[in-house]
């Protein structure tokens, strides 16, 4: 507030026609999904993972083919080279190129990390979805059943499924979708039944839109940030349960590679100093999932701006 | 009558990741030892962030008071440091909040939380201080207080919670309580039960309060003065009495006109006031209430008003008060 | 509460019986028979072998009296030692694997907790991101990938430690380390937003408003109501823990129950497998149970629900 400011007597004059616009909302409506992107955008870390994800694509793609070597090709006189100009990544214990077979390896553990992250997608949206919308003694039944498959540990189940199965990149994924779905499923139903209280919903139905427009309309479009965010975090746990099959000899088998196996191969590599070995996959590994966690943890905050404050 | 509270052109910003939100603007208003004096306005007009600024409460990591005094039986409270902050919180100032449902830990027993701050406060053992619980809880109306207490929040309805917090805000005889907007939460025929406890409690222990609400019902019910905020500064300040009889500025106006009477005739429209109050991360040079003014001069859309007087006891920020100001215009209004 | 106790403990053992019956279910649909492998076996032992596991008898008749065997705690005998019973191993393993276990929770739930309300009262200040990137680290180093680290520098390169083996406490710093990360850096991100969800609660500033001491605050008001979501996990985390230390024992040769099940899955040793599943899933639906139990006693508005039903 002024106190020392210049009146004059012809400021003191009504004025009549500058309530006609007062209403109007002038603020631009931006779509969700690009608000989404920009909140995205200004998260570093999430900006790193999403960044180092597609590194890892290209790399998973071209990486095999860059210098020459094939991933199962041995060179007994070449073995356990350190990085060198000829094997950037240097040699293993039977003579292979690190380099080669640690892209080789990205793309059998990235194949196994988004097929698995589909699968269980696409039941866990089935099974709870069906859940959700159903309600009463479906869901109770369907959520027990879920429940108790739920109270086996995970991995403990992978392996046990993985004895039985033989070895090799569908063996492993089946393993993993058999149990793996579950969290979804129960996210997806979560949501659905949250939803289907939710005021907006219920208005629809009120005003007598069809049920599958209202799906179209409102669920998916407010289920699908969640389920995003489930999907981006399983990718990496995938990846860190073949790791963990590979290492204990029910992996992908020999000369194919994993990362996961090649760790294992390494293991002893310590012992001679050859740690290189051993450090250049479980880099890897550890990297892809730092990437897909950041970038997970980003979607979620930007998809849930009431986080964020 | 003594001032307990006076505060002087208090400015508050909040930092978004917008920019700076200039809260509150430059307010002034005081509290007379043994008063209610209501703090009224639309939500985000600042009484909120007013309120808590008297007792330091904001949130320091993205809020920070810009200029102003808030004295506190002469002494600043903007000045004080948080360690002695803490003597005056809930001992000499207390708070009850709007939500009862969640503003009470809701893991802990009811008679510990009404404890707790007597024991830090007044330094009494703790079956003392239970026994000073017990009698709090009998004097605001819970049945069977000796039971009540050993129970959780979650076990008491929302006019009982409201109830323990008021006698929270009491346990340690406070000279002010600041009530915002205590009955917002509640079912209607709880609200009058807990507005009336809080005049009789007011009036037998001879406290202050501040009583914010939006509810102009609540004002003439209970209170002795009102402040009436806009857009993070005070736009008129008197007695109930005159600014229901005479409300001068435009704006407590539009809300005296806005509550539904009984005498209105069934085909006459409830009046509303135009538009949204400014966004106050840039705020308006002028008048803040101009743009939905229906008396607007030019002056207004340039200049801020001060507040005048027109009497010894009301006060208003609006040029229409103003000498230069055609007094026309004024009597058009009056008559309004 | 007692009736919820006992609801409580009918369900875990129908969870258990379910488990037992599914992992037997999985263990009997490995191709061809499991003893066929021991070629130059004696046709009379390898009939007595037959007799002695009734795998002549029909399926259900061998799983009624497996579970008949269950409930005496009898997990029946080895296939490749005849020495040893499975409860030999488990009666020598289990009070290893309980060692390291212990160590590990403990160090994952307390330096966990102190990361997570360091992080969240220190909010976007260095503390807090110094505390998230240890916790994001530790979502994406896999346990037997730390462990290998670990191994190279702490035993290998500096000689701190010892390499492996079960010897002496200082043999258990490493593998406890490697084996808390996890969970660690899982407890430490959800105890951080739980605080954050926390200290924005009306309650907070009410404490605040009292006068109360910002100690007395944080421990009665906010730690107090922020532990709960993490008290829920405990058993999520100790499945993942208890698979974690299949790997962390065979990589540090430590004897517990393990590495007896990875010898188990390299020796295809189907008793020992299924043995120590079972006992592994006794085990974790026991503290689940104890922590369903634990949590309606620190949370008195479940107590209530639970009195209802």
């Amino acid at each position: 507030m002024e106190s020392n400011v210049h009146l004059t007597k012809d400021l003191f004059v009504p004025i009549q026609d500058h309530l006609k616009d007062v209403e109007k909302i002038n603020s631009p409506t931006v779509s969700f999904w690009r608000d989404v992107w920009r909140r995205l955008k200004e998260n570093k870390l999430a900006m790193a993972g999403l960044m180092v994800t597609l590194l890892l694509l290209l790399l998973a793609a071209i990486g095999p083919y860059l210098n020459g070597y094939s991933y199962y090709e041995q060179d007994f006189t070449q073995k356990n080279l350190t990085p060198n100009a000829e094997h950037w990544f240097g040699t293993d214990q039977a003579g292979r190129d690190i380099f080669t077979r640690a892209w080789y390896g990205a793309r059998i553990s990235l194949f196994i990390g988004f097929m698995a992250a589909m699968i269980d997608f696409i039941i866990g949206i089935f099974y709870g979805g069906i859940a959700g919308l159903k309600g009463g003694r479906a869901d109770n039944v369907m959520m027990r059943i879920s429940e108790i498959l739920y109270s086996i540990p995970y991995l403990l189940m992978v392996i046990l499924i993985m004895i039985v199965l033989e070895r090799g990149i569908w063996p492993i994924i089946i393993a993993m979708s058999i149990t793996g779905w579950i969290p979804m499923a129960r996210l997806v139903r979560g949501q659905v039944m949250q939803l289907k209280e939710q005021d907006f919903v219920q208005a629809a139905n009120a005003m007598g839109s069809n049920t599958l427009w209202v799906l179209r309309k409102h669920l998916v479009p407010n289920t699908m940030g969640p389920i995003l965010v489930n999907v981006t975090l399983t990718v990496p746990n995938a990846i860190f349960a073949e790791a963990t099959l590979s290492f204990l000899g029910l992996g992908i088998p020999a000369p194919e590679a994993s990362w996961g196996t090649m760790v294992s191969d390494a293991l002893g590599s310590i012992l001679i100093g050859n740690f290189y070995q051993l450090a250049i996959p479980a880099i890897l590994i550890s990297l892809t999932m730092f990437a897909f966690n950041v970038l997970g943890d980003g979607l979620r905050d930007a998809l849930d701006p009431k986080l964020r404050k | 009558m003594k001032k307990l509270l006076e505060i002087k052109d208090l400015k508050v910003n909040f930092h978004t990741y917008l920019g700076e939100v200039q809260a509150v603007r430059g307010v002034s208003f005081h509290v007379n030892q043994g008063e209610i004096v209501a703090l009224v306005g639309e939500s985000g007009c600042g009484k909120s962030v007013t309120a808590k600024s008297i007792m330091k409460l904001l949130p320091t990591a993205f809020s920070h008071y810009k200029s102003g005094e808030i004295l506190y039986h002469s002494m600043d409270l903007l000045k004080v440091q948080e360690k002695e902050m803490e003597t005056i919180r809930g001992n000499e100032i207390s708070m009850i909040f709007q939500d009862p449902m969640t503003s009470l830990n809701p893991t802990s027993k009811i008679g510990e939380q009404i404890i707790e701050g007597l024991m830090k406060h007044k330094k009494v053992s703790k079956s003392e201080a239970y026994r000073k619980a017990k009698e709090l809880l009998e004097l605001v109306g819970i049945p069977q207080p000796e039971k009540r207490m050993n129970q959780y929040p979650h076990e008491f309805s929302g006019g009982m919670r409201q109830r323990v917090v008021i006698a929270m805000a009491l346990v340690c005889e406070p000279q002010l309580i600041i009530a915002d907007e205590p009955t917002t939460a509640l079912d209607v025929t709880i609200q009058a039960q807990i507005l009336k406890l809080i005049k009789d409690l007011q009036f037998k222990l001879n406290t202050s309060v501040i009583l914010i609400t939006h509810d102009l019902g609540v004002v003439a019910e209970i209170c002795d003065r009102v402040v009436v905020m806009y857009a993070g500064e005070v736009v008129e300040s008197g007695k109930v009495e005159e600014i229901f009889a005479n409300p001068s500025h435009p704006y407590t106006k539009g809300l005296m006109k806005s509550v539904p009477r009984l005498d209105m005739s069934r085909n006459e429209s409830l009046y509303s006031i135009v538009g949204s109050p400014p966004n106050l991360l840039h705020p308006p040079n002028g008048c803040a209430f101009y743009s939905r003014c229906e008396y607007a001069m030019k002056v207004c859309q340039k200049h801020s008003p001060n507040l005048m007087e027109i009497n010894t006891t009301q006060q208003t920020a609006c040029w229409l008060y103003h000498p230069m100001a055609n007094p026309v215009e004024k009597e058009s209004m009056g008559g309004m | 509460m007692l009736k919820y106790i006992f609801k409580r403990f009918l369900w875990s053992i129908l969870t258990l019986w379910a488990v037992i019956t599914v992992t037997f279910m999985i263990m009997h649909f490995i191709p061809g028979d499991p003893f066929a492998r021991e070629g130059t076996m004696p046709e009379a032992v390898y009939k007595n072998l037959n007799e002695h596991y009734h795998l002549d008898q029909p399926l259900f008749i061998q799983y009624t009296r497996y579970l008949t065997s269950l409930i005496q705690f009898d997990f029946g005998p080895s296939l490749k030692s005849n020495t040893m019973t499975v409860n030999d191993f488990i009666k020598q393993g289990f009070p290893v694997s309980l060692h390291l276990g212990t160590q590990a929770i403990l160090l994952a739930v307390v330096l966990g907790m102190i990361l997570g309300v360091v992080a969240a009262y220190n909010r976007n200040k260095w503390q807090d991101y110094l505390s998230m990137i240890l916790a994001i680290v530790g979502i994406s180093v896999p346990s037997f990938i730390m462990a290998t680290f670990l191994i190279n520098f702490f035993a290998v390169k500096w000689g701190i430690f010892p390499v492996a083996t079960w010897k002496s406490w200082a043999h258990t710093v490493l593998p406890t380390i490697a084996l808390s990360m996890m969970p660690m850096a899982f407890i430490a991100r959800l105890m951080r937003s739980s605080m954050l969800e926390v200290l924005s609660q009306d309650y907070m500033i009410t404490a605040k408003a009292k006068g109360l001491k910002g100690k007395f605050i944080l421990i009665h008001y906010a730690i107090k109501n922020a532990i709960l979501p993490v008290v829920t996990v405990l058993g999520i985390l100790t499945a993942n823990l208890i698979t974690g230390s299949f790997i962390i024992e065979s990589i540090f040769g430590i004897p517990g129950i393990g590495e007896l099940f990875v010898k188990g899955i390299f020796n295809r040793d189907y008793p020992v497998i299924l043995g120590s599943t079972v006992f592994y899933s006794m085990i974790l639906i026991f503290l689940i149970f104890i922590i369903d139990i634990a949590y309606t006693w620190l949370d008195p508005r479940i107590k209530v629900i639970g009195e209802n039903n």
